[in-house]
């Protein structure tokens, strides 16, 4: 596969190359071929040297005409000098004069005819119409030039035309080859492009095959996963056992030394209990089969459950626990509250029990919408270093011990709560882990609740149960404004009773108090002895 | 004496003629025809000098190097003609002649010289008006169409 990566990326900048190559060829033989052009339509010096040869006619006409009788005046005579010898002086100036003085070079005529303008200058000057003799010895003189001069012409015109036709030649070798470049470019691009192609199609038939690898692949690790689950859930129940004949054989009549190993037996039994629950879990994770719950929840109730679910395992490891919160705390927020607990469960249990803390702060504060988790942990030097867990996640992975497993299952499960875990230190020593998590907090009204109870110590129980919540109570007169109707179950004409109180209170939930005969008649049934908890939540879910 | 009379005659006429000639202030050395108005202007030497004149430095193909040429701008002298029309003929003293569109004078500083580096032209070296375009500045110039319109011995433009 790379060495298919290499050749590709060769191919791809051998066809740049040989294109640019071709094209810099091109550009090269193009501009050549217009500077040929450039010099090919400069001044025709055919032309100028045709001029020359016409003015020495037209010079001599002159002269033969006066000296014919006709009526040619010196004026004339003088002005057709003048003009042959501005057009001698074009071979003497300019790159036309340089093109000209080319083809004269070995015979030399203008040279000579400019001599012979000069010789005769004096004559023509003074030259009158009637004036015979010398205009017979002038027009003599420019006799033998007039030959000179075709001839000049005719070696300009011959040469000129020979320069064209190399520039042509070099125009056309020019134009061929931009064919053949052309040809090739296009060649060279279709091979480009079919070579492409094929490695395309090579390249979608390997994502294919990769893609079902993988398909595969995750389908061996779904398989995995679920008997792993599979596996964890039904060593739970031997395990249960285990410890419930542990119970019963500590509750026999042991003597000290059996009492200390059933002891040991009972705390590696719930250990590995504990193990099985985190491996479920983490198959559960990977699986992606767990869904996070979004339901209110009492902050002190969090609080509160925290030190109550790990206070032994604290004792046990002769550590301290504080659990306090820092600021003010919304009353209510709205979340996943058991994999919150069960997340801050997992962190502290590791620390208390493999890295070795003598002393965990656990300080709970709330902003912007984040449920803030600051772990304190004061450990003994035992070569543990937080970076065994928390660093990497491959480290972690590749060393992946019993141990960690419960800090995996709490990383990912912040993970699924968008949270962030992030490990740090302080000042005097200790190492701080701080783990948020978004919780909105939920905006606490007054729930209005009507009591509709036979006795006044049950409605005390009532009161007492749901004091710690927002609630109204509502006078039976104003029953239809009540949200929550609490009546008490088991009286004489049940039905009739709710349906009463459901017309009174059309928009009130009725939740029942005790055991009734019909528990369809209720919006929720609380059991007596009331399940505060359980009745708290139900209510707080009217509240959100 | 009377022998020696007669060749000095001669040479002192010759160096009267012979050096470059240039035109007597009577002479019209420059004749300027309106063909749609039937307007002739003629130019005496020291009238064509009067003139108001531009200067511009270029190359052709006709010079050696740079060349300052110097004379009236051909836009002021259709312009002196009362303006109009669409192209000039020019005719040089030998007849040759050539049609340039007026809308050149517009385009370009068109220069009808009458010296170059601030020499005179005879009438043996282009005189008395040699048509310059500035071809250094503009290189669409450098073209055998505006080679050709390079007119020198000039002695008649009439605007048709």
């Amino acid at each position: 596969m790379a060495w298919r990566r290499r050749v590709s990326k060769i191919v791809f900048g051998g066809v740049i190359l040989v294109a640019i190559g071709i094209a810099s060829t091109g550009f090269v033989i193009f501009d050549r071929s217009l500077n040929a052009m450039q010099q090919a339509s400069r001044e025709n010096i055919a032309w100028s040297a045709s001029q020359l040869e016409r003015e020495l006619t037209r010079f001599r006409d002159s002269l033969g005409a006066s000296e014919a009788g006709h009526s040619s005046s010196s004026a004339d005579i003088n002005q057709r000098f003048d003009v042959l010898w501005s057009r001698v002086a074009i071979f003497q100036r300019g790159e036309v004069g340089e093109r000209l003085q080319q083809y004269d070079r070995e015979s030399n005529v203008v040279g000579r005819l400019f001599e012979e303008l000069k010789r005769q200058e004096v004559a023509v000057v003074s030259i009158s119409s009637f004036d015979f003799t010398t205009l017979a010895q002038v027009y003599a003189a420019f006799y033998p030039y007039t030959n000179e001069l075709n001839e000049l012409s005719r070696r300009i015109f011959v040469g000129e035309e020979e320069k064209s036709a190399a520039v042509r030649a070099q125009m056309r070798q020019g134009a061929n080859f931009a064919l053949y470049a052309s040809i090739a470019t296009v060649i060279l691009v279709i091979g480009g492009m079919i070579y492409f192609v094929l490695e395309g199609r090579i390249f979608r038939k390997l994502a294919h095959e990769n893609r079902a690898l993988a398909e595969k692949f995750k389908q061996a690790s779904l398989v995995k996963s679920r008997f792993l689950t599979m596996m964890s859930h039904e060593l739970r129940t031997p395990m249960n056992g285990v410890l419930g004949m542990l119970a019963v054989a500590r509750n026999a009549e042991t003597n000290p030394e059996q009492k200390s190993m059933l002891e040991q037996a009972d705390r590696s039994a719930n250990r590995m209990l504990g193990m099985l629950t985190d491996i479920l879990d983490f198959a559960a994770l990977e699986n992606a089969e767990m869904a996070l719950d979004s339901k209110p929840f009492f902050t002190n109730e969090l609080l509160l459950a925290l030190p109550e679910l790990l206070g032994p395992v604290a004792l046990q490891a002769e550590a301290r626990l504080n659990v306090a919160p820092v600021g003010e705390l919304p009353v209510m927020l709205r979340g996943d509250v058991t994999r919150l607990r069960r997340t801050y469960a997992l962190m502290i249990t590791y620390f208390l029990e493999t890295a070795g803390a003598r002393d965990i702060d656990l300080a709970l504060s709330y902003h912007d919408g984040y449920l803030k988790a600051e772990i304190l942990v004061d450990y003994l030097d035992g070569g543990w270093s937080p970076d065994l867990i928390f660093g990497d996640r491959g480290e972690s992975e590749d060393s992946f011990a019993s141990e960690v497993l419960g800090p995996s299952v709490a990383r990912v499960l912040v993970s699924k709560m968008r949270g962030e875990l992030r490990l740090g230190s302080r000042d005097d020593g200790r190492i701080a882990l701080d783990i948020e998590v978004p919780v909105p907090a939920m905006e606490m009204r007054r729930l209005k609740v009507l009591l509709d109870l036979q006795s006044a110590p049950m409605e005390m129980i009532c009161k007492s149960t749901i004091s710690s919540l927002p609630i109204d109570f509502t006078p039976l007169e104003n029953a239809e404004c009540a949200e929550v109707v609490m009546m008490e179950t088991g009286t004489m004409d049940e039905q009739k009773k709710v349906s009463a109180m459901r017309k009174k209170c059309p928009s009130a939930l009725v939740f029942g108090i005790g055991r009734p005969a019909m528990p369809s008649l209720y919006d929720f049934v609380a059991e007596v002895p009331l399940e505060a908890a359980e009745l708290k939540i139900r209510l707080s879910e009217v509240l959100g | 004496m009377t022998r020696l009379i007669k060749p000095l005659l001669i040479l002192g006429v010759a160096l009267i003629w012979g050096a470059p000639r240039l035109a007597t202030a009577e002479e019209t050395v420059l004749t300027l025809v309106n063909a749609m108005t039937g307007t002739e202007i003629t130019l005496t030497e020291a009238e064509l000098m009067a003139l108001p004149h531009a200067t511009i430095e270029t190359e052709n193909e006709f010079v050696d190097g740079m060349t300052r040429f110097t004379g009236p701008l051909g836009r002021d002298l259709v312009a002196l003609l009362g303006g109009g029309g669409s192209t000039v003929v020019l005719t040089a003293v030998n007849d040759y002649a050539v049609e340039v569109p007026v809308e050149d004078f517009n385009t370009y500083d068109v220069v009808f010289a009458v010296s170059a580096d601030e020499v005179r032209f005879s009438r043996r070296d282009k005189g008395p008006v040699w048509v310059v375009y500035p071809m250094s500045d503009n290189r669409e110039l450098q073209d055998p169409v505006y080679n050709a319109r390079l007119i020198w011995q000039l002695v008649r433009m009439e605007l048709n």
